[in-house]
């Protein structure tokens, strides 16, 4: 059985580590809370991007468009959306055994990873990331976002890849997460509608009157790639959200277990420093005892007593 | 008296403007595009420039727009773009290194290919638009 300073140690231990976890419990679910606000603001922009888009397609009938049309070749590039750091239960796990699901039966030209345990995820299976993106996953930036899009969009112009698909965590309550892909382009606008609520759709209003200046083909090739802004950074956003939901869940009952752990010790404790307490009592009372006698048998042997 | 419209600009990141206004006037791709009450509903995309929102015959607010779009609606008129910032915001110093870098990175791609060289022209209209809006307000 262990030693009374051994299990005060053990506890002194585990009150540190649930601080920690406490704390982080803490941090995830007030950056989850920004991230969702995040979520609704990017909501707006991004769905009534797609619905002018719907809609010049809807009402100018035949446009043909680089984005809309779909390449021979079989050359994707995906972006892959990670968390930043560990600690976050099943979160990162999750996305990257799909995202190697679905890469494993593809012919991927490039590979973009947000976050750094997607880059060191693929360095350790020796594929080395075209380009990461580390701190993005941490706090979403709508500049780099632009630089990523531009990139593989101008990439896709030149045909040096064929498809675009993004790999990421969409945040559905703070209970659950699914990890999705989705393809970018060529552009399939009714992928873009998953998730949307029928209520927040807008059919009331009838464009097929409206003017488009200069064009509706110029406007439409300035809106797609900032649709796609739009749909990765918003992708960003929820994987953030989802992330930090993820290690909050985890971080709890983290915290809970190091009560339980705390409890149970706290216990043990008690009963070892009981069972001392008895035992040196137990001593005492024996040796006592002997000494007692000890002195009456003498008593009997020497009735005169012994000094001399 | 002009009369007032519903206005709404909106950033992925935040709602910027929310309100009346009398008159607006942005950079759209096929040049400066001001809109007034009963303008005819028409979309337009939006280069980068400087967004002009008159709220009263007196109060006049010039901030940053950059790449989005404009819609005009007979009930409201949304200005969807990826950034607005208001002079104050503006961080002079941070457009004025910009501005630096995408010059040298022009110079340097020079007789390269056309795409990138139109990736660093946009920067480099991004921060000079920046500074631009920013010393209007200053004065």
């Amino acid at each position: 059985m262990a030693s009374i300073s051994d299990i005060r140690f053990h506890i002194k231990s585990i009150k540190q580590t649930r601080q920690i976890t406490n704390a982080m419990h803490m941090v995830s679910a007030s950056r989850m809370r920004k991230a969702l606000d995040g979520i609704q603001k990017n909501r707006a922009y991004f769905y009534h991007a797609l619905d002018i888009i719907v809609d010049i397609l809807k009402h100018t009938g035949d446009i043909t468009h680089n984005y809309l049309r779909h390449h021979a070749g079989d050359k994707v590039a995906y972006i892959i959306v990670a968390g930043e750091k560990g600690l976050s239960g099943s979160y990162n796990h999750a996305v990257l055994s799909l995202a190697d699901k679905v890469i494993a039966d593809k012919n991927v030209v490039e590979i973009y990873t947000i976050g750094s345990v997607g880059s060191s995820h693929y360095l350790r299976r020796g594929m080395t990331p075209d380009r990461h993106f580390e701190r993005l996953a941490e706090k979403p930036k709508l500049d780099q976002v632009r630089r990523l899009m531009t990139i593989l969009i101008e990439q896709y112009n030149r045909g040096e890849i064929d498809e675009l698909r993004i790999v990421y965590t969409r945040f559905i309550n703070t209970l659950s997460r699914e990890p999705v892909e989705q393809k970018l382009l060529p552009v399939e606008l009714n992928d873009f509608k998953r998730g949307r609520p029928e209520s927040e759709a807008d059919r009331e209003y009838d464009r097929s009157f409206i003017l488009y200046d200069p064009s509706p083909k110029e406007v439409l090739n300035a809106l797609i790639p900032q649709l796609l802004i739009g749909y990765v950074y918003g992708a960003i956003v929820h994987a953030y959200a989802s992330e930090n939901c993820s290690r909050m869940a985890a971080m709890e009952s983290a915290t809970r277990s190091a009560d339980k752990m705390i409890d149970k010790l706290t216990q043990q404790y008690h009963a070892v420093r009981q069972l001392t307490i008895t035992n040196e009592l137990a001593d005492i009372i024996g040796a006592a005892n002997a000494a007692n006698a000890a002195r009456s048998a003498d008593a009997a042997y020497y009735p005169e007593g012994r000094d001399e | 008296m002009a009369q007032p419209f519903n206005l709404l600009v909106v950033t992925p990141e935040r709602e910027f403007f929310s309100g009346e206004a009398i008159y607006v006037s942005v950079q759209s791709i096929a040049g400066s595009l001001g809109v007034m009450h009963g303008h005819v509903p028409m979309v337009s995309a939006l280069d980068v420039g400087a967004l002009v929102i008159q709220t009263d015959e007196h109060t006049t607010r010039t901030a940053f727009h950059s790449e989005g779009f404009i819609e005009v609606r007979p009930e409201c008129v949304y200005i969807l773009s990826q950034a607005c910032e208001w002079p104050e915001e503006i961080d002079e110093k941070r457009a004025l290194e910009a501005e630096l870098r995408a010059q040298e990175r022009l110079a340097q791609q020079r007789g390269e290919d056309l795409g990138s060289m139109g990736h660093s022209k946009v920067a480099l209209m991004r921060a000079m638009t920046r500074r631009r809006v920013k010393s209007m307000s200053s004065k």
